[in-house]
C-alpha cells in the first residue's frame, strides 16, 4: 500500500515561505543596485613646505607632456623619445593612448626599477584626458595564460605644468 | 488501444478532479539567479553619491573610495561637502589659490586638529569629484589650494569602466 502511494503522488515541498522571501528580497536588492561603480585614483602631492632633495638617479626623470593635440614622452628629461600626434577617429581628434602605452612599455623595459614619472599638462587639457593618460601610465593590461593581468608601469605620478611647445619659445 | 470512449472519459475525469498543481521549479530557479545577480551588483558602500550635475571621467582604476572630505568641481561651482564655496568666476579670477575653498578647508582642518601618523606623513585626505570636461588649469588651482591647506592625500573620483577610452 505504501509503495503504491509513492508511485502515484509526487513529493510536495512547501515552497510558499521561500517564495515570500524571494518576493521581498528582489525589490530590496533592486533598489540598492548601483549601475556605475565609483572608484578613486590615488595621488600624493608633495609637501609644499618641505625641501626637495633628489639623488642623481632620481634626476633621470621620465616626463610625459600632455597637450591638447599630442602627447610627448621625454626620457631622461629634455630628450624627446616620441611625439604622439592625435589620431583622427570618426572625424574627432583623439589622443593616441594605445601608442603611449606601447612607448612607456619600451621605456619600462630599459628602466625596470623606475616607478616615478612626471605628467605635465597644458592648461586646456580636459580632466578626462588627464585621467585616461594616468590610467595608461600607471599600468598596462596584458593577457598571459588566458587571464588578463595588470602590470605596473610608473604608478608614482607627479603632476606639473607643460612647457611651451618647441618653436613657440 | 482497445479501451472504449467511456473508459477514457472516466479516466480523464478522475485526473481532472485532482487539485491543480503549479510547476514552480523554473520560477524558483529564476528567483535564485536574480537574487545572486542583484547581491553582486549592490552598492556595498555608497560613500560617494553620484551627482546629476557632474559626469565623472571614465577610468580603469579599481581602488575603493574612502570616507573623506569631498570637493566637487562642477562646470559652474566648487562645492565642499555639499556647501558651495566658490563659483567658477572666483576660480578663474583668482591667481592660483581659490580664497573661498581655502577658507572652508582651513575651517574644516581647524575643527579636527588631531592627526593620525599617516595623516602627518601624507597630509589630510580629500576626494576630488570633477566633471570630465573641466580643464587642467582649473583642476590645478583646486589641487594647489588643497595642498596649501595641507590636504595632500588626494583621491580623484572616477567612474569605473571595463575599458576606458579617450
Amino acid at each position: 500500500m505504501f509503495t503504491k502511494r509513492r508511485e502515484f503522488e509526487e513529493a510536495d515541498l512547501n515552497i510558499t515561505p521561500f517564495m515570500n522571501l524571494m518576493i521581498v528580497l528582489v525589490p530590496v536588492l533592486l533598489i540598492s543596485m548601483v549601475f556605475s561603480h565609483i572608484t578613486i585614483l590615488q595621488l600624493n602631492l608633495p609637501d609644499l613646505t618641505g625641501s626637495v632633495t633628489q639623488s642623481a638617479e632620481k634626476n633621470r626623470q621620465l616626463e610625459v607632456v600632455l597637450r591638447e593635440s599630442s602627447i610627448e614622452v621625454y626620457y631622461p628629461s629634455g630628450v624627446l623619445v616620441k611625439r604622439i600626434e592625435a589620431k583622427d577617429k570618426d572625424g574627432v581628434e583623439k589622443l593616441d593612448y594605445e601608442m603611449l602605452s606601447m612607448v612607456l612599455q619600451e621605456i619600462k623595459k630599459q628602466a625596470k626599477d623606475k616607478s616615478d614619472m612626471l605628467l605635465l599638462s597644458e592648461a586646456g587639457v580636459s580632466y578626462q584626458s588627464l585621467v585616461s593618460t594616468m590610467d595608461k601610465v600607471r599600468a598596462f593590461r596584458t593577457i598571459t595564460a588566458a587571464s588578463a593581468v595588470e602590470v605596473d608601469l610608473f604608478p608614482e605620478i607627479s603632476l606639473g605644468d607643460a612647457p611651451p611647445m618647441r618653436g613657440e619659445i | 488501444m482497445n479501451e472504449s470512449a467511456a473508459e477514457r472519459m472516466q479516466k480523464n475525469h478522475r485526473r481532472f478532479m485532482q487539485p491543480a498543481k503549479l510547476n514552480l521549479v523554473s520560477l524558483m530557479d529564476i528567483f535564485t539567479i536574480l537574487v545572486f545577480f542583484l547581491l553582486i551588483n549592490t552598492g556595498d558602500n555608497e560613500l560617494l553619491k553620484n551627482s546629476k550635475h557632474i559626469k565623472l571621467p571614465d577610468s580603469i582604476a579599481d581602488t575603493r573610495p574612502e570616507a573623506t572630505i569631498t570637493v566637487m568641481v562642477t562646470v559652474t561651482d566648487v562645492i565642499v561637502d555639499g556647501r558651495p564655496v566658490a563659483t567658477m568666476e572666483d576660480v578663474v579670477s583668482s591667481n592660483g589659490v581659490i580664497p573661498g575653498l581655502a577658507k572652508e578647508l582651513d575651517y574644516l582642518a581647524a575643527s579636527r586638529t588631531e592627526l593620525s601618523s599617516e595623516e602627518k606623513a601624507n597630509g589630510r585626505a580629500v576626494t576630488i569629484l570633477g566633471d570630465h570636461t573641466i580643464p587642467y588649469e582649473i583642476l590645478k588651482r583646486v589641487m594647489m589650494t588643497c595642498a596649501r591647506s595641507n590636504y595632500r592625500d588626494l583621491s580623484m573620483a572616477v567612474t569605473r569602466v571595463a575599458n576606458a577610452g579617450g
